[in-house]
């Protein structure tokens, strides 16, 4: 039961988004013609919360709402690069204030009706009315965003369509490099069907009291733009959808697409191994039981996402957490391959620096690895200051014991295990730990501000995304109560680099990769945080699904060409 | 009778109503913010929007305006809007409802019809091979854990040899197929009556054997009547009122749904729900199934008052 709750709890906290890097080719089926038809069933452990994205953030969700709406731009699937998908080009002035997205020819809604800038815009102001999303500052930079919400005015005047609604131009008030692509969902993450939705929320009002929160097609989505029509959904159960003859890349050759819910992970993989489920993440510990079974196949990729040991700035208790020396000797100290071993069976990358592996902008070739290196901790330790105590524990400079208290949140195997194993690790260099297990909301309050009794935490950031911007966890502006850069890290020069990653002039992708690399090496020297490792993502599959090739960014981005062999 | 009936229901209204407040305040009291699950540990958030969201959801109100309009709603069933699954709770449990129902039910009666019979047996076979049987099974089916004997059903039949599905409620491609549900019944139902098939012939043999000595009985076969008729019409009637009190707080077990058994079984219902909005803090769903949960406790407990006295002569209302 206890493993059982920490499993769905981890699945239920875990705020995912889609990822980067591909390791796995398509398998090309040599010289074989594909053969129509057939039911693809892939599991899930929930509900969807909606299937209107304007409500939801969560990755289960979103594994419905994927099949049947768009967004204008995607990752490309292999390089990771920001391409077309409803949209055919995008812009973004040189000035960075006007972005332009061009909608390609010939968008039909599975219904028949033509897709335009219409459908865009309705979901960007259904955004800003909605009482219960969680979205709206990807708007934060729009012009007219914020008086359209407040119901001065009854459209969202930053967004104007032209040439009968093909050309998007969207206007801002301050470049915000990531706009490009965060707006591409218009603020959602994928657009609505505007002709269906109107009769329940029309946006051209400033009544702000009418809200798209509260209607059936929440729960029913009635046309399609992406690979699948919504057919029907069986709560607690599942959710069928039949192929979209009008989808832009063509109907898929599979019929039917049923999303399964199952309770945890250990009943996908029954479900895996009797061939009921088509297709399904597993976790790392089932790998080697499930490899072995020659009907499936299974896929590893890198993730958008890192788990950290972050250290308290805060902490009144600590002064030598200030010493770059110091928290250079922890990374020495802590063996962080073992914890990829031990935790996720191998199935992990060590990370040194903010980007996440999947990350187009990761590099590590020129990072200080911080091998594991106990020798080399305790000589660091020494050389910053700290006197070894007859109790073979450090004393710092001012004679205190080198005693620290971490914490992370409990249940979550994960992170229990890694704290046990960092305890008895830095026992080893002289420094002990003090391990403290709370809830995830305990935890999240405590590190939200001011906590000054505990000296570090555990903890794991997953959809970090494919756009290196990390402002917000690495600029000094962001160190506040509620903020992100909890760990109060601040140096002036990687703030101005981050300032041109976040705001231009330049959004060049590649400029903007490069940038941050530069910040991941200042990063990799300070050793704010010790990063421990990304969890590779793993997906298993019948061995029978033709040109299922599930890279980091998406596992469905070809789900047209998918067939099943006899 | 109606009187009776009436009272007790007057009677149970106080409870309630403590029930709610006590449902309402440790919810609220609990040391963790919806609000901060909903946003995760996403960043990019401001605390306006934080501020802002926690007074859509009407959680920014001081906490006894909070509870009066809760209140004025439950009256009317309305347990407002799921935090996370933004529809309204009476409608979410709707949904699962009928899911747990028909496992429970299937349940209940599985565990009366195997374990009654087994229990009467029991008792008129007493110190012979039947009664050593039943009482070594009985003994072996009640210490065996509940998850532990779903899992072995879901390892070993499931997935080594396949002969009963791994969960859930039917085969893909057969949503309305009788025959494909009943067998994925079998082993959540099975599951979900251990208890009752183990406990069930305990129960009725003692209180059997008790009656059974009594002079009544021997009054009743001095008298003529035949043995099976002393049984069922006499000596059942008098056991059968501890197996009556057992099952007072049948109703709740019917609607809370069984979370372990659901669990490892797939199946879609109440008990698979609950337990997710508890780690997913939704409180409206928290409170509509404590409040309804023990709202169907008190009504059973009515019922099963009324049903002593349809079962025992001995039993009368004073009205």
């Amino acid at each position: 039961m206890r493993r059982l709750v920490a499993s769905i709890t981890a699945a239920l906290l875990v705020v995912t988004a889609c990822t980067a890097t591909p390791t796995t080719t398509p398998q090309t089926s040599a010289g074989e013609k594909p053969v129509a038809g057939g039911t693809l069933v892939r599991a899930v452990t929930g509900d969807p919360k909606s299937f209107n994205p304007i409500l939801v953030t969560d990755t289960t969700s979103y594994r419905y709402i994927e099949a049947v709406y768009q967004d204008l731009l995607r990752r490309d699937a292999k390089t990771n690069e920001l391409t077309g998908r409803l949209a055919e080009k995008f812009e973004l002035s040189k000035d960075g204030l006007t972005l332009t997205y061009t909608l390609r020819d010939g968008l039909k809604w599975s219904d028949g009706t033509p897709f335009t800038g219409e459908d865009y815009k309705y979901t960007a102001e259904a955004t800003m009315r909605s009482k219960r999303t969680t979205r709206q500052n990807v708007f934060q930079n729009v012009l007219g965003a914020q008086d359209y919400k407040e119901g001065k005015t009854d459209e969202i005047t930053g967004i104007q369509l032209k040439d009968g609604g093909k050309t998007i131009v969207i206007t801002f008030s301050k470049t915000l490099c990531t706009a490009v692509e965060d707006l591409s969902g218009a603020g959602a993450g994928y657009m609505l069907p505007s002709k269906q939705f109107k009769q329940y929320f029309d946006p051209r009002t400033t009544d702000t009291s009418k809200t798209i929160d509260d209607n059936p097609l929440n729960m029913a989505p009635p046309a399609s733009m992406g690979p699948w029509v919504f057919k029907d959904f069986k709560p607690g159960d599942r959710a069928t959808y039949s192929k979209n003859p009008n989808y832009y890349l063509g109907a898929p050759l599979i019929d039917e697409l049923i999303i399964k819910v199952y309770s945890d992970a250990a009943a996908i993989k029954a479900a895996l191994l009797v061939g009921e489920v088509s297709f399904a993440a597993v976790e790392p510990k089932d790998w080697d039981e499930l490899a072995k079974v020659d009907t499936l196949k299974g896929f590893e990729f890198a993730d958008f996402g890192w788990n950290y040991l972050a250290w308290n700035a805060d902490s009144t208790k600590a002064p030598w957490l200030a010493s770059k020396l110091v928290r250079q000797a922890l990374t020495y100290g802590l063996n962080r391959q073992a914890i990829i071993d031990k935790i996720v069976f191998g199935h992990g990358k060590l990370v040194y620096a903010a980007q996440p592996p999947a990350n187009a902008a990761y590099k590590d070739d020129d990072l200080n690895k911080y091998p594991f290196d106990p020798q080399k901790a305790k000589q660091l330790l020494e050389q910053a200051g700290a006197k070894m105590g007859s109790d073979g524990i450090y004393r710092w400079t001012d004679g205190t014991p080198m005693k620290m208290r971490i914490e992370t949140n409990q249940p979550n195997t994960v992170r229990e295990t890694i704290l046990q194993l960092t305890q008895e690790q830095y026992k080893q260099i002289g420094v002990s730990i003090d391990a403290q297990l709370m809830s995830f909301n305990t935890l999240l309050e405590r590190i939200r501000c001011c906590g000054k009794d505990f000296e570090g935490w555990i903890s794991g950031f997953t959809g970090l995304g494919p756009d290196p911007d990390q402002e917000s966890l690495w600029h000094s502006r962001h160190i506040a109560a509620n903020e992100f850069n909890r760990w109060r890290y601040s140096n002036p020069q990687v703030d101005q680099t981050l300032d041109q990653i976040h705001s231009g002039p330049d959004c060049n992708e590649a400029t903007r990769n490069k940038l941050a690399h530069d910040v991941d090496k200042q990063l990799n020297e300070d050793a704010p945080v010790i990063w421990l490792y990304s969890g590779n993502n793993l997906i298993f599959g019948q061995k029978n699904i033709q040109n299922f090739a599930p890279t980091s960014v998406s596992t469905i981005y070809n789900i047209e060409q998918w067939w099943i062999k006899k | 009778m109606g009187r009776f009936v009436l009272r007790r229901l007057v009677q149970a209204v106080p409870t309630l109503f403590g029930i709610l407040l006590l449902t309402f305040l440790l919810t609220r009291l609990s040391p963790s913010d919806p609000v901060a699950l909903m946003f995760g540990d996403r960043f990019n958030v401001t605390e306006e929007q934080r501020q802002e969201l926690r007074h859509n959801l009407g959680l920014d109100e001081p906490l006894p305006i909070q509870f009066i309009t809760y209140l004025g709603k439950v009256v009317v069933l309305d347990f407002g809007n799921s935090f996370i699954y933004h529809r309204p709770v009476m409608q979410v449990i709707a949904e699962r409802l009928p899911n747990s129902l028909q496992l429970s039910i299937a349940a209940l009666l599985v565990g009366l019809a195997i374990g009654v019979p087994l229990g009467i047996l029991a008792a008129l076979t007493r110190g012979r091979l039947p009664d050593h049987v039943i009482r070594l099974t009985s003994v072996v089916g009640h210490a065996i854990p509940t998850f532990w004997f779903g899992l072995l059903f879901v390892l070993v039949l499931g997935v080594q040899l396949r002969w009963f599905p791994v969960g859930s409620m039917n085969a893909i491609g057969k949503e309305n197929d009788i025959l494909d549900r009943l067998w994925h019944m079998v082993g959540p139902v099975l599951t979900l009556s251990l208890g009752a098939i183990s406990n069930y012939p305990r129960f009725l043999r003692t209180q059997m054997l008790e009656e059974l000595s009594q002079d009544y009985v021997r009054t009743a076969h001095s008298k003529g009547l035949r043995g099976r008729a002393v049984v069922t019409g006499h000596v059942l009637r008098n056991a059968i009122i501890p197996l009556v009190t057992s099952l007072g707080g049948i109703l709740t077990l019917l609607i809370g749904g069984a979370v372990i058994t659901e669990q490892i079984f797939n199946w879609p219902g109440l008990g698979r729900l609950f337990f997710e909005a508890l780690v997913n803090k939704d409180f409206p769903i928290v409170q509509a199934n404590v409040v309804v949960g023990s709202a169907l406790l008190l009504l059973s407990y009515i019922l099963r008052d009324v049903v002593y006295v349809l079962v025992d002569p001995r039993i009368k209302v004073k009205a």
